[in-house]
């Protein structure tokens, strides 16, 4: 990070978290993801409620502009502040800034979680959370709070709201989405139309994650850290989190536990059960286990398109596109006798 | 003719290139984003080598189950004629019947995809309707092919 962009975090921050002065004593670029840039800020606060060393992380958009259907970071903030208070693990939020002139981008800066969000690494080494029921417990628990979350919430206006059933109003959004491209996804079709045969009615709504899995969330050799990626955060069935968490496109090759490819079903199911008092309707996680695969086929379908357009040359975007057939394949096998 | 090696041997030597020379020194955490990177290059190479050895093979197979659909099917079901593009996604049967079949050398298989995808957002191919069991068919047998070159293992490990 260059030198003058430092000064202008510090001035800004200083201000943002009622100090006397704020020193950025170290900044790094984290691995980050397809949409979104993460940078490690270590700072030196003096006075104010952060008084002392406060280790953050600062999130902005990639250079390129990402996902369509993502939230801007000002609204990103919004959902943190709401489900901290909600009591969902997450990073606590610290603040927020949309002025373009401080570092080019709009970005907010939240408290640092311990640990490897990293799936692949997850699945294999068992130092990370070695007690894995109690990790799938607790992420059904968390999940549950997420969904405690119900509408309207002033803070959280800009979710886009609706009357007709989640389900349908999702096979519409996969629809639009696919009909910007020229190439056709008959098998997709096949799925979504499947989708639409079975589509249950409108129940609960509540704050749904949208991109609830492993690889999402933070943990350290003693567990669970941090829930991230609230990008794609909107009101839907709570079902639809449960069915993308246990979906075969998210277990990272590890397709024995079921429950993100770390845990158990059950343990997960009775997490959530526990902390929501709600008992999970079993016939339906099937449904939306199918719709994880159409979603994740759809957003894949982007993610190259941004390589095969030219506008962002990315091997990772390429390969995403490459995972494409196998998601269809899983569709077929799961939509064959209905 | 092209002489030896072909790209596809090139491409085999290239991944092996870096799987026994390059791939050994990444190692720890600090080469951890070279090693992916190093990872996901050969994972393309060899995506790039099977479609180089599948050939136009996958495009004969998908044009011959389409044509199969058309000719099976009332009314050329699929179409993919250049000259249906007005007739992209609306689905309409209405209008299918009043359409001459296609010749089968002027399928057009990204258009006869468009149409097949329309009709079957459109329920054509519901459970119940005579194109049920085959465009299921059609659809395995595409998605097959397209497996053999993005990641055969799937076909190893998973049903039909």
């Amino acid at each position: 990070m260059e030198e003058n962009i430092k000064r202008s975090l510090s001035r800004f921050l200083s201000t943002a978290l009622q100090a006397d002065s704020v020193l950025v004593e170290h900044a790094a670029l984290l691995s980050g993801g397809a949409v979104q840039e993460n940078w490690l800020l270590d700072l030196q606060v003096s006075g104010g409620p952060f008084d002392g060393k406060l280790n953050t992380v600062l999130r902005c958009d990639s250079p390129t502009a990402g996902v369509a259907i993502s939230h801007g970071r000002a609204q990103e903030f919004a959902l943190l502040q709401t489900v901290f208070k909600a009591g969902v693990a997450v990073p606590e939020p610290l603040c927020l800034c949309t002025d373009l002139s401080v570092f080019g981008r709009p970005f907010f800066v939240m408290r640092r979680v311990a640990g490897t969000a990293a799936g692949h690494v997850l699945v294999k080494d068992m130092r990370y959370a070695p007690d894995r029921a109690s990790l799938a417990m607790q992420l059904g628990c968390e999940l549950a709070r997420i969904h405690s979350v119900k509408p309207p919430v002033d803070a959280l206006d800009f979710l886009a709201s609706y009357d007709e059933s989640p389900a349908q109003y999702r096979i519409r959004m996969q629809r639009a989405s696919l009909d910007k491209y020229h190439t056709a996804y008959p098998a997709l079709e096949w799925g979504l139309r499947w989708l639409e045969r079975h589509t249950p009615r409108r129940g609960v709504v509540a704050l749904t994650h949208g991109d609830f899995r492993t690889g999402n969330y933070m943990v350290n050799e003693q567990g669970l850290t941090g829930i991230l990626d609230w990008e794609f955060a909107g009101w839907s069935d709570p079902m639809e989190d449960i069915g993308w968490f246990c979906a075969k496109c998210w277990r990272f090759g590890r397709d024995d536990l079921q429950a993100g490819g770390i845990g158990l079903r059950d343990d997960f199911y009775a997490g959530y059960e526990s902390e929501s008092g709600q008992k999970i309707d079993r016939d339906q996680i099937h449904y939306w286990e199918v719709m994880a695969h159409v979603k994740w086929a759809v957003v894949a379908i982007e993610q190259a398109q941004r390589h095969c357009s030219g506008e962002e040359n990315s091997l990772l975007l390429a390969l995403t596109g490459l995972i494409v057939p196998e998601l269809e394949w899983e569709i077929l096998n799961m939509t064959e006798n209905s | 003719m092209r002489e030896q090696p072909t790209g596809e041997m090139l491409l085999q030597a290239a991944r092996d290139a870096l799987k026994d020379k390059v791939l050994p020194l990444l190692q720890g955490d600090a080469a951890a984003d070279a090693k992916r990177e190093v990872l996901m290059v050969m994972n393309a190479l060899s995506i790039a080598q099977r479609e180089l050895q599948m050939g136009n093979a996958p495009d004969e197979a998908e044009r011959e189950s389409l044509i199969g659909l058309n000719d099976g099917l009332v009314d050329g079901f699929v179409i993919g004629t250049l000259s249906q593009s007005s007739d992209n996604l609306s689905g309409d049967s209405s209008t299918r019947s009043s359409l001459e079949p296609p010749r089968d050398s002027a399928l057009n298989i990204a258009q006869a995809n468009r149409d097949l995808a329309a009709r079957i957002r459109a329920g054509l191919a519901d459970p119940g309707t005579g194109a049920h069991a085959a465009v299921f068919a059609h659809l395995r047998l595409v998605g097959e092919s397209r497996l053999q070159a993005s990641n055969p293992k799937v076909l190893r490990t998973s049903k039909p």
